[in-house]
């Protein structure tokens, strides 16, 4: 990793050098905020964006997106793979770990999924150490932030007069270092000069080993009690930076037609609906139990990090206002 | 309206009745209330109700069709749950209906940024957040829903016992002009402002599952055989979600605005709501959860019913919606 400070001026001139990459950052339109491109005159002087409404995740693994298309009688096509180059500037730290979790799915299992490796190839994802906490953020009690690198290729430290940069993309740290001041070779993240982030007592989750979630399966009164007031909607997992389920269909027209990909949620009963009308999932409570356990029992146990991410989404949108922390909070009650 | 009112008649209806569980609030730690499930007479401390409520509480009726059941109602939930028994999805004897007042709900969406904010107390026509020890009044009205600014029944329609309290007057309008505005726009400039809005659409079926009317054990939109409509995102394809949705709450909906306030996206489905509601008005003088008893506009044939769509009738000429 290599640790560059670079005068305020000096980092956006050196953004210049990412001509050939599309720029991206979070910018509200309305009553959201969205990844949009913009150009580099538009980029505000403090650096600082809101969260997306939605998660990083749709910049890798889109909501839709065309695998193959068909013809009766001819062999599949593949749509060309997208090669346009990205940087995204101004995710945060929460936003990086989720695709942390992403990759080890997408990519460190087999078969490596060609579309989304395409994407990450191409993708260079700045993120900025958070300069303030959002409505209902916790990545602060489970420790990953919020001036942490996760799964991002760089993460930037307003240092005030100065800008930090911590990368461990050799694109980004090549193209940076001609700018900088000052720069040099680190082992450890928390070796850095990360200027002021904002600290708080964070609020102690208890949260367990992915084994003691795991004995926690049969539990049917505690998954009964969180899923209670829960309405069956997606809102929770498309919102979240680690749902990574999708559901293919073929969308078709006469003789010829296209597979799509498309985010499908654990919380729809369709999800596990058998062909012979059976569902081994046929009730909130089932579901529940999936979601939860695969965020804090399967993707540790598998992966060894977190399946949540703290960034608060689930909780701001959910309209029959669960909060993941108390749930969190009353699974930990059950421990054997 | 006074706390231990509130939480004393629920007690006593829950032992009069015999309930299995009430359908309430709580308050979460930010001080908004969210939607509870009470199983017991001594948990019944815990319920609350106040205008951070948001979630029509009917919608989880179906659910409970073997089960006695009390429930929270404002005027919108005192409604839908007339429609629920209408329809025939729950029985009038398996609810008990606890009327409360209600003065609108706020539309959280409006208060924007509430990292670190808690809710702390409402006032006569006003409440307070606090943040950091500042505190900071506002106005309820300018914080409600529209669906609440456009209410005509706030206070229960039906109970079995009543909360008092003051509710807010019944008034029209607010969507009435919002509609007015948009039938003024040409059909594209008006189509266009739709497919924006449809855009916005992640398909979480969020407002399906908020809305006590959208009852179907299956949606049409879960259908692979024929299959309506593309699971995928598709501009079109949301039009669709949206615009069937809205012809099949054409008078059936009371404009509670739950599916409004449960979109994470903020698309605006009052508008066609209120509109498909207005044109069933105008053609049937039909407002539906008055009555119980009553059938449903679209689900009644009447001599003299307006039929101008197929040339003849008592109504011929007449637009509905002009």
């Amino acid at each position: 990793m290599l640790f560059l400070k670079l005068k305020r001026e000096n980092f956006f001139q050196a953004l210049g050098e990412f001509s050939e990459y599309a720029l991206y950052v979070p910018r509200r339109e309305g009553e959201r905020v969205l990844l949009k491109e913009t150009s580099l005159q538009d980029l505000p002087e403090n650096l600082y964006f809101e969260r997306t409404t939605g998660s990083a995740k749709e910049i890798l693994f889109p909501q839709e997106e065309t695998l193959f298309y068909f013809k009766r009688y001819e062999p599949l096509e593949r749509p060309k793979l997208e090669d346009r180059k990205k940087l995204v500037l101004g995710l945060r730290p929460c936003d990086a770990h989720g695709i942390q979790v992403l990759e080890d799915n997408f990519l460190n299992l087999e078969p490596v999924d060609v579309y989304f490796k395409r994407r990450r190839e191409n993708t260079l994802l700045v993120t900025i150490a958070c300069s303030q906490f959002e409505d209902n953020c916790f990545c602060d009690s489970l420790g990953l932030g919020p001036d942490r690198l996760n799964g991002a290729d760089a993460i930037i430290y307003d240092l005030r007069e100065a800008v930090g940069v911590l990368s461990r993309s050799a694109i980004l740290s090549e193209k940076l270092k001609g700018y900088a001041f000052q720069f040099q070779e680190v082992e450890n993240e928390d070796q850095v000069e990360k200027g002021e982030v904002p600290r708080r007592d964070p609020e102690q989750l208890p949260i367990l080993s992915p084994e003691e979630y795991l004995a926690l399966i049969s539990e049917d009164k505690l998954w009964e009690k969180i899923s209670s007031p829960c309405l069956g909607c997606a809102s929770c997992t498309y919102l979240c930076p680690t749902c990574y389920c999708f559901d293919l269909q073929d969308v078709t027209y006469g003789p010829v037609g296209k597979r799509v990909r498309t985010y499908d949620s654990c919380m729809f009963g369709l999800y596990t609906l058998e062909a012979s009308g059976h569902n081994p999932r046929p009730t909130l409570k089932e579901r529940w139990r999936q979601r939860f356990l695969h965020k804090f029992s399967y993707i540790p146990f598998l992966e060894g990090i977190l399946g949540c991410t703290g960034c608060g989404r689930c909780i701001e949108v959910c309209p029959a206002g669960i909060d993941l922390r108390e749930v969190i909070k009353d699974v930990a009650k059950f421990k054997r | 309206m006074r706390q231990d009112d509130l939480f004393l008649t629920c007690q006593k209806a829950f032992q009069e009745r015999g309930l299995d569980l009430l359908l309430g609030y709580e308050k979460s730690s930010s001080g908004f209330l969210r939607p509870a499930v009470f199983t017991a007479p001594e948990s019944l401390e815990r319920i609350s109700w106040d205008p951070s409520a948001s979630l029509n509480l009917a919608t989880y009726l179906p659910r409970f069709k073997s089960k006695k059941v009390g429930i929270l109602a404002p005027g919108c939930v005192s409604r839908s749950i007339i429609i629920l028994i209408n329809e025939g999805q729950i029985n009038r004897e398996q609810v008990t209906i606890i009327g409360v007042p209600c003065r609108g709900l706020i539309e959280k969406r409006k208060l924007g940024d509430l990292e670190g904010v808690r809710l702390v107390e409402f006032r006569d026509e006003s409440f307070v957040l606090e943040k950091e020890n500042q505190r900071r009044e506002l106005n309820l009205e300018d914080y409600l829903s529209e669906s609440c600014l456009s209410c005509a029944y706030p206070a229960p329609v039906i109970y079995d016992y009543l909360i008092q309290g003051p509710s807010r007057e019944g008034s029209k309008g607010f969507l009435e002009k919002r509609i007015k505005d948009l039938t003024r726009l040409s059909p594209e400039e008006r189509l266009l402002y739709f497919k924006r809005e449809a855009e916005k659409c992640i398909r979480c079926y969020a407002c399906r599952q908020a809305c006590p009317m959208c009852y179907c054990e299956s949606c049409f939109v879960e259908s692979s055989e024929p299959r309506w409509l593309q699971a995928a995102p598709e501009p079109v394809d949301n039009l669709i979600w949206l615009l069937t949705r809205v012809y099949h709450l054409a008078g059936r909906c009371v404009q509670c605005g739950s599916c409004s306030r449960a979109c994470p996206e903020g698309v605006d489905l009052m508008s066609l709501l209120a509109w498909a509601n207005q044109s069933v008005f105008e053609l049937f003088q039909y407002q539906p959860g008055l009555k119980i008893g009553e059938k449903p506009a679209l689900g009644e044939y009447r001599l003299e019913d307006p039929d101008f769509f197929w040339g003849g009738g008592q109504t011929e000429g007449k637009k509905c919606c002009s």
